[in-house]
């Protein structure tokens, strides 16, 4: 069911664009530490549309992590609703939260967080594991993605074999793997060099080009500005400003004063 | 709002989910190690002090059986020859299982019908009972108890009324317990009066009768000497005189051992000829001269099947020309290397002589058990907790909980039950090792507890698993329950 579903939602997202995948309602949440109260996020309301991507900034500390985990259900907001898919997460089981991670969203993070002990091809097969794709399948879709990410002849390394840059490919091959709608990165290009960093940011862009997918991704690298549909500035647990590309780089100046 | 429709989330088969637990117990293949190096120590202790205990217990009741066995004709020939103390006939038929001869026998010196005997019987249970308590008390309370009262006659004693009260006072005043309480010691020592001392006596009787009649078939001999023919007539007619259970068995048993007793006699009282000794010293050479010579030295000597039949021909002919009784080389042989294991038992008893209390054992295994405990509890914690970032990760690509935690489950399983097969192999063979060098090689062959080191290793493997899965499912569990950046965040 998933593949065929996914696409047809797809190709439906290329027409309306207007589709809202993610919701955020008055989004709070408050770290508690030894008594030390941290708020990370004051009040958050934003709407993501299908097919978009949205790179989200902001200097560390801003919140713009703990907005990355909300709306990829792996955390719980103190208060406020995240809507994904119009599905209120907060109101889900632990098993519906792992059929919405398995299948609904594609995560990269900075560290790559591969499996140590699987081999390239096994981390991407994993997943279509958990959503009961039989091994032979599993097989040549992960080979697939694997070819997609340009690492088909590595699918047999471990990741402590493979560099930082082929252990990204490997991550965001892995989260493809069950054709999510949307693929959330954490600063997926911040533990990379230059080159390796634009490698990584043409697959996400062809991804999301070529097969619709909602990217959005937390960063600090400028070079997102080039690939991005909008931008989504986050300073102090709130949304400072949203603006569309375009009307970004009329004020290009300003941007950078803002990234330095 | 929407519902997510999760009929096709499946539950991975546990053959994937085996799979993939050995591929990681592989790759961290050192950690792995260390974990089942740990467990395997922890598991190795404690089947160390469950072997030692288990074959010390085993070898002292071999060696209590073998000991007593070999006693046998010592004890047929006190039996016959003298009359028993009633104290020792009550405890002998308290002892005797339902249809041991032994109860025939009472009840026919006695002329007791089988409902008496059965009566007699468990009274005999009931003052054995007491006469343990009076036995087992300091000397001071039991001389304020029953003043210089012995054995039965406390019974006899505690029948008048006076008595009772200075024994109720020191009962009081020492919180002495009485087995069953004061009174149904006075209920008993009145059934005594009645029955049981009577009867007791007439046993007795009937065995000094019996034993009188046993005088002329004797001719002559002492009683161990006759003894050897206790296999022929003579044991028949010992049976016939009343002694019901000294039946074909026990006198074949009976007449070997005399037997024995009696070889052993001989050669033990060939070394009193100034000649045997000279000859014995002259063979062995060297710097040894006749009064060396000593029993033990005669055995060790008479092992070689060469010099013992040397031996015996030189005791038979001249000089000496003493009557070896049908006495063969081999035989000698075989007595020399009996002597020898009658060390090795009296040294098992010796040795085995405060295991009795199960107390020590049970201590020890608890100590050992909380040893492993402690131990693998640590290992597996440590091994958990450092893959919680594995944990999230496993989360965010869609694991359900029960994946995670059957993962964690399988691996500690795995390490628990390699750690404790080696573990518990490790712990028997060091312990087994220490029991050979402390009882030889034939004692602990006579006695080795097969059984109970099965169940004891079996039972090893098992805590070596239940604990390391307790160890290791618990923070796993605590892990998946998380939500994924909670857990990455506990690093």
């Amino acid at each position: 069911m998933s593949s065929e579903t996914q696409v047809s939602t797809t190709r439906q997202a290329d027409t309306d664009l207007k589709r809202v995948v993610i919701r955020t309602v008055n989004l709070r949440k408050i770290y508690e530490k030894k008594g030390v109260i941290t708020e990370a996020l004051r009040g958050l309301d934003t709407e993501i549309n299908a097919g978009e991507f949205i790179a989200i900034m902001g200097p560390s500390g801003s919140g713009k992590s703990t907005y990355f985990n909300m709306v990829g259900g792996l955390d719980s907001p103190t208060s406020g609703r995240v809507f994904i898919d119009e599905v209120d997460v907060a109101q889900l089981t632990a098993v519906e939260l792992a059929f919405l991670r398995c299948r609904k969203i594609g995560y990269i993070f900075q560290q790559f967080n591969l499996i140590q002990y699987m081999t390239a091809l096994e981390n991407v097969t994993t997943p279509m594991a958990f959503a009961g794709v039989g091994p032979d399948e599993a097989r040549v879709r992960g080979m697939d993605l694997l070819d997609i990410v340009g690492l088909k002849d590595r699918w047999s390394h471990r990741p402590i074999e493979m560099s930082g840059g082929q252990q990204q490919r490997v991550a965001i091959a892995r989260s493809m793997s069950n054709l999510p709608m949307i693929l959330l990165c954490d600063e997926p290009t911040g533990n990379l060099d230059l080159k390796t960093g634009r490698e990584i940011l043409d697959i996400l862009f062809r991804l999301n080009k070529e097969r619709g997918v909602t990217i959005i991704c937390a960063t600090h690298d400028p070079r997102m500005l080039d690939l991005c549909d909008r931008l989504m500035w986050i300073r102090d647990g709130l949304i400072e400003r949203v603006a569309r590309r375009d009307e970004v780089t009329i004020e290009v100046g300003s941007i950078n004063n803002e990234l330095e | 709002m929407k519902t997510i429709d999760v009929k096709n989330q499946p539950t991975l088969s546990l053959n994937r989910t085996f799979e993939i637990s050995l591929n990681g117990t592989r790759y961290r293949l050192f950690r792995s190690v260390v974990t089942v190096v740990v467990i395997a120590v922890a598991i190795a202790f404690m089947m160390n002090v469950v072997c030692e205990a288990i074959s010390t217990q085993a070898i002292a009741r071999a060696a209590r059986e073998r000991t007593a066995q070999q006693r046998l004709a010592n004890v047929w020939s006190a039996r016959l020859s003298m009359a028993a103390t009633p104290e020792a006939t009550l405890r002998e038929v308290a002892g005797a299982p339902d249809g041991d001869p032994l109860l025939q026998e009472a009840a026919k010196l006695g002329n007791l019908t089988p409902a008496r005997l059965q009566t007699y019987h468990d009274n005999a249970v009931q003052a054995v009972r007491y006469l343990d308590f009076f036995t087992a008390l300091p000397y001071a309370t039991r001389r304020s108890l029953v003043h210089t009262a012995e054995s039965t006659a406390v019974f006899d004693l505690l029948q008048q009324s006076k008595a009772q009260t200075t024994f109720n006072d020191v009962v009081a005043k020492y919180k002495v317990r009485v087995p069953g309480g004061t009174d149904a010691l006075y209920a008993f020592a009145t059934v005594w009066g009645t029955t049981v001392k009577g009867d007791t006596d007439a046993i007795i009787a009937g065995h000094t009768a019996a034993i009188a009649t046993l005088t002329p078939l004797l001719k002559g001999r002492v009683m161990h000497e006759a003894l050897v023919d206790a296999d022929k007539d003579f044991g028949a007619q010992v049976q016939q005189a009343g002694f019901v259970a000294f039946d074909a068995k026990t006198r074949a048993a009976v007449a070997d051992q005399a037997r024995q007793t009696m070889q052993i006699a001989f050669i033990e009282d060939s070394i009193q000829h100034m000649e045997a000794r000279q000859q014995l010293a002259s063979r062995l050479g060297g710097s040894t001269i006749p009064g060396d010579i000593t029993l033990k030295l005669l055995w060790d000597t008479l092992t070689d099947r060469d010099t013992a039949s040397w031996y015996l021909g030189f005791l038979t002919s001249a000089p000496l020309k003493l009557d070896a009784g049908g006495l063969t080389a081999a035989r000698v042989t075989e007595l020399a290397r009996g002597k020898n294991e009658m060390g090795a038992l009296d040294n098992a008893v010796r040795l085995t002589a405060d295991t009795s209390s199960n107390a020590r054992m049970t201590w020890l295994v608890l100590v050992s058990l909380l040893v492993c405990v402690v131990g693998i509890s640590n290992a597996m914690l440590m091994s958990v907790t450092e893959r919680f970032r594995e944990i999230a990760t496993l989360k965010c690509l869609g694991a359900l909980d029960t994946f995670i935690m059957t993962l964690f489950l399988l691996e500690a399983c795995l390490l628990g039950l390699v750690g404790g097969a080696i573990g518990s192999l490790a712990g028997s063979i060091i312990g087994f090792s220490r029991m050979l060098s402390t009882f030889g090689g034939r004692m602990l062959f006579l006695a080795f507890p097969v059984g109970p080191w099965l169940i004891g290793m079996l039972l090893a493997i098992g805590a070596g698993v239940v604990l390391a899965a307790l160890a290791g499912v618990y923070p796993s569990y605590m892990a998946a329950r998380l939500a994924p950046m909670e857990a990455m965040r506990i690093e």
